[in-house]
């Protein structure tokens, strides 16, 4: 972990447990001693088909944060069943590839992927899921995404 | 008759008036070589008091033109306070605008300009418009 990416990550830290928004889950308890990983919990909004489900997103962080994306998947005893999220907790989300840029955040990151659950009209996995899964890399950022459908 | 001698107090207060703000500014000179077993500086007042300025504290405070009342977007660092990767804000950790009106610390956008994927053009981090800066 870089100087550089530490002291913004403190930064982020300081301002989630301060004012964390609606639906996420921050506490003493959510990021490593070194900053390197974080595990944030969101509840599903009311209204949607995950109302009131929660999940644990994991971030990972490189030295180079926030010039480059952190690793974000979903850990833990159940995975959201969304199509563009697949079983082994792997988000397709452009922000979190192609579209990243370093004005994002922990913060905007975990709303954008709550945004896409709550637009999500049916709670199943991609088409593709079984073979990606069997195929992938543990790690999603070596996924080169192709985004079909901007829709959901 | 009357108004005539009005205005001739007024005239007074007024010169008066000059004499104490002269006074204040050859005092300040004066306290800015003041020790601290200097025995002060008695003001000269129109108030039956007697003031004697025993020590004063300057503070100054200087803004980029750019930037405004906010934060980096990449950095998430105050602008007058140096990016992440200084010690030391200022002239040596200066701020640049883009043509798109968003503001960085100019060590934070060249960092991002350039990442191998931001080639050949990058885009604003802010707004994703192509980023040029305003000269």
């Amino acid at each position: 972990m870089s100087d550089a990416a530490t002291r913004r990550l403190m930064k982020e830290l300081a301002q989630l447990k301060s004012e964390a928004p609606e639906g996420l889950l921050v506490d003493n308890t959510s990021t490593s001693n070194d900053l390197k990983q974080w595990k944030i919990g969101v509840v599903g909004a009311e209204g949607t088909l995950y109302a009131g489900e929660v999940f644990m997103l994991q971030f990972t962080f490189g030295p180079q944060y926030p010039f480059n994306s952190p690793e974000v998947m979903f850990v833990g005893e159940t995975i959201p069943a969304h199509p563009h999220i697949y079983s082994n907790g792997h988000i397709c989300l452009s922000i979190l590839s192609d579209d990243w840029t370093p004005a994002l955040s922990v913060q905007s990151v975990c709303l954008s992927i709550l945004s896409m659950l709550s637009s999500s009209k049916e709670k199943k996995h991609p088409i593709d899921d079984a073979i990606y899964v069997r195929t992938c890399s543990k790690n999603p950022s070596k996924t080169r995404w192709w985004f079909h459908d901007d829709s959901v | 008759m009357e108004q005539q001698i009005q205005m001739d107090e007024q005239e007074n207060d007024e010169s008066q008036g000059n004499d104490d703000q002269q006074n204040m500014s050859m005092s300040s000179s004066e306290l800015h070589t003041m020790q601290d077993d200097h025995p002060g500086i008695l003001l000269k007042t129109n108030t039956r008091m007697s003031i004697t300025v025993k020590k004063l504290h300057v503070c100054g405070e200087w803004k980029w033109l750019q930037g405004g009342e906010d934060t980096c977007g990449i950095c998430r660092m105050e602008f007058e306070s140096a990016c992440n990767m200084c010690k030391f804000p200022g002239d040596d950790c200066p701020l640049v605008l883009g043509i798109c009106r968003h503001a960085f610390h100019r060590h934070c956008i060249d960092k991002w300009i350039a990442a191998p994927t931001n080639q050949p053009r990058a885009q604003c981090p802010l707004c994703r418009q192509d980023w040029t800066i305003v000269e």
